[in-house]
C-alpha cells in the first residue's frame, strides 16, 4: 500500500498546479482580484509550508533572494508612502510564486504550457459567448472583453501572444496539425483584439524562439515574411487608432520622478497622470512608485533578464520575454493571470537545470 | 490537461474540475454583468447627480445614453465646465457618435474616444477620423453619451419617480431638460461600461 508521504509527494505538485489553474480563470479579470490574489498568496504559502515541513524545500537561489528583498522594500515603502494595497499584494503573490516555482517538479512545466493553451481557448469561448448574449464590453481590466463599448481593443490578443509563442515553438520543433489549427485561431483573436502590444510581444517571443532553436528548416526568407506579416497587421491596426499622444506616460512619470524622487507609492500613477491610472509600463510603474528605492527591483529585473538569456529552457524564456514585452506597453500587469504567468515564466527560465 | 502528470486519472479529474470552475466563472460573470434594459429617465435620475460631481464632470462618455451639454474647454487644465442635459441618441445604434458643433458654429459628427483608463482626455473624431481641435476657451456644444464609472451601480428604480426626481435635480442645478428629449426613447439597451 502506498504510504501517505509518497502520495503527498506524488500529488502535491499536480494539486498545486490545478489550484493555480482554477485561479487562472478567475484572475482574468481584476474585478475578482481581491479574492484571487489573496487566495494565490494563501495557496503558495500552504504549498511552501508543506515543502518546508516535509523537508523538500530547496535552498533559495540568489536571484530569488534579491526579489524577496525588493519585495520587502516595496512593502515597507508602501506602508510609509501609501502605496496601493492591491499592487503590493500582487508583488507579494509574485514573490511567493517564484518560491513555489523553484520547488516545483520540472515535470510540471509541460502541464503549465497546456494550461496556458487551454486558458486561451477558454477565454476565446467567453469572448464569443458573451458577445452572443449581448455583453460586449466590461469596464474593469480583463483578458476577454473590451474596456469600452464600440472599442475593439481588448487583451485577449495579449494572452494569445503567449499561446502563439508556445505553438510557434512546438511547430518549429515537432510540428503537429493541431498546432497550426490552434495557431490560426489564435491569430484570428489576436487581430480582432486590435492590441498592438500583443503583436510586439508576439514578435519578441517568436524572434527569440527562432534565434535560439537555430535549426529550423524553413524556406529562405520565411521568418522575415512572417515578421513582415505581423508588422503589417500592427500598422493596419495602428491606423485605426490615435497614435499622437497615446503614450505620454513616460514623460509624465519622469516629471513626477524629478518632483518626488523617493516615489509616490506603487499603484498611484493616476495621481500624477492627466492621462491614465496606470503607467502602461511595469518598469515605469515601479520606478515612479518607489522612486530611488526601485533600484533593487531594477537590479532584479536586469539580473533575471541576464540569467534568462543564458537559460536552457528556450520556451519558458521566450514566454518570459513575450510577457515582459507586453508589460512594457500595456496595463496587462494589473490582471492577476498575466502577472502570475510573468512570475511563473521568470521563475522557470531562471531556474537552474530547468 | 496536465500532460499525463502525474497520471491519466488525475488528468481527467483535473480537466473536469477546470471546466467546472470555468463554467462557474462565466455564470458569475454573466449574472453580475448581464445586459440590462432601463429607460432614459431612469438613467437620468441616477446619474444627474454624478455628472455634477467634480469627479464626473470631465468623465468621458460612451454609449447608450447621450448627454447634451455646453462645455467650455480649458486645454491648460484639461477640464471642461458647463451644463449638461440628457437626450436620446440621435443616431440610435451608433451610440458613440455625437453631434459636435465647434466654436465656428460648424456642425460635425464626432465621437469621444472613451478609454476608461484615460478618463481625463478629451478627444473627438468624426467617422473618417477627423480630429476636432478644441481651442482653448472655445465653447463646444456636444451630444455625447454617458459612461458610468461604477459597474456596481444598480438601476432598478421606478421609472416615473426617478424621471421626476431627475428633472427636479436638474432644475436645482439649472439644467434644462426638454421633455421631448427625455421621453422620446422608451427604453434603451443598457450595458455597464466603465
Amino acid at each position: 500500500m502506498t504510504k501517505p508521504k509518497a502520495k503527498l509527494d506524488k500529488y502535491l505538485d499536480p494539486i498545486f498546479i490545478l489550484f493555480i489553474s482554477i485561479l487562472f480563470i478567475f484572475g482574468t479579470t481584476i474585478s475578482y482580484s481581491n479574492y484571487t490574489v489573496i487566495t494565490s498568496v494563501i495557496a503558495c504559502l500552504i504549498y511552501i509550508l508543506i515543502k518546508v515541513f516535509t523537508k523538500q524545500i530547496n535552498k533559495p537561489s540568489k536571484n530569488l533572494l534579491i526579489y524577496l528583498a525588493s519585495m520587502i522594500v516595496l512593502v515597507v515603502h508602501s506602508l510609509i508612502v501609501g502605496g496601493e494595497g492591491s499592487f503590493v499584494l500582487l508583488f507579494i503573490a509574485g514573490g511567493l510564486i517564484l518560491v513555489s516555482i523553484e520547488n516545483l517538479d520540472t515535470k510540471a512545466y509541460d502541464s503549465i504550457l497546456n494550461l496556458i493553451l487551454i486558458t486561451g481557448g477558454l477565454l476565446s469561448f467567453y469572448y464569443v459567448f458573451l458577445n452572443i448574449i449581448g455583453v460586449y464590453s466590461f469596464g474593469q481590466n480583463n483578458l476577454f472583453l473590451p474596456l469600452a463599448a464600440n472599442s475593439p481593443h481588448n487583451h485577449l490578443g495579449d494572452f494569445w501572444a503567449t499561446s502563439l509563442v508556445i505553438l510557434g515553438y512546438k511547430m518549429f520543433t515537432k510540428f503537429k496539425r493541431w498546432h497550426l489549427i490552434l495557431g490560426i485561431i489564435g491569430i484570428f483573436f489576436l487581430i480582432i483584439s486590435s492590441s498592438r502590444s500583443s503583436i510586439v510581444s508576439l514578435i519578441v517571443g517568436l524572434i527569440y524562439v527562432y534565434k535560439k532553436i537555430g535549426k529550423i528548416r524553413l524556406p529562405k526568407g520565411t521568418p522575415y515574411l512572417l515578421i513582415l506579416g505581423v508588422v503589417v497587421i500592427f500598422v493596419v491596426i495602428g491606423s485605426f487608432k490615435t497614435t499622437l499622444f497615446s503614450r505620454p506616460y513616460v514623460l509624465e512619470g519622469l516629471t513626477a520622478l524629478t518632483i518626488d524622487p523617493l516615489g509616490i507609492g506603487v499603484g498611484n500613477f493616476g495621481k500624477i497622470s492627466q492621462e491614465s491610472l496606470f503607467a502602461h509600463n511595469i518598469i515605469l510603474e515601479i520606478v515612479v512608485g518607489m522612486g530611488a528605492f526601485s533600484v533593487i527591483f531594477l537590479y532584479w529585473f536586469a539580473k533575471t533578464i541576464f540569467i534568462a538569456l543564458s537559460s536552457k529552457n528556450i520556451l519558458y524564456t521566450a514566454i518570459f520575454f513575450t510577457i515582459l514585452a507586453n508589460f512594457m506597453f500595456d496595463t496587462t500587469y494589473i490582471i492577476p493571470t498575466m502577472f502570475w504567468l510573468f512570475f511563473i515564466s521568470a521563475g522557470i527560465s531562471t531556474k537552474q537545470n530547468a | 490537461m496536465l500532460n499525463k502528470y502525474p497520471n491519466k486519472l488525475f488528468n481527467k479529474f483535473a480537466f473536469i474540475v477546470y471546466v467546472l470552475f470555468g463554467v462557474i466563472f462565466l455564470t458569475l460573470f454573466v449574472l453580475q454583468n448581464k445586459p440590462h434594459t432601463i429607460t432614459t429617465a431612469e438613467y437620468i435620475s441616477q446619474d444627474i447627480k454624478k455628472i455634477t460631481n467634480d469627479e464626473y464632470k470631465i468623465a468621458l462618455f460612451s454609449l447608450n445614453v447621450v448627454l447634451v451639454g455646453n462645455l467650455d474647454f480649458d486645454s491648460n487644465t484639461n477640464t471642461a465646465t458647463g451644463h449638461y442635459f440628457f437626450a436620446n441618441d440621435p443616431e440610435k445604434n451608433v451610440f458613440t457618435f455625437s453631434q459636435v458643433m465647434n466654436g465656428d458654429g460648424q456642425l460635425r459628427v464626432g465621437y469621444f474616444i472613451s478609454n476608461p483608463l484615460q478618463t481625463k482626455r478629451w478627444e473627438m473624431r468624426d467617422k473618417n477620423g477627423y480630429s476636432l481641435i478644441v481651442k482653448d476657451g472655445a465653447s463646444v456644444n456636444l451630444v455625447a453619451s454617458l459612461q458610468l464609472n461604477n459597474p456596481q451601480d444598480k438601476y432598478d428604480f421606478d421609472v416615473i419617480d426617478n424621471a421626476l426626481s431627475g428633472v427636479q435635480k436638474a432644475n436645482e442645478k439649472n439644467i434644462k431638460i426638454p421633455d421631448d428629449f427625455i421621453f422620446k426613447v422608451s427604453s434603451i439597451n443598457f450595458q455597464i461600461d466603465n
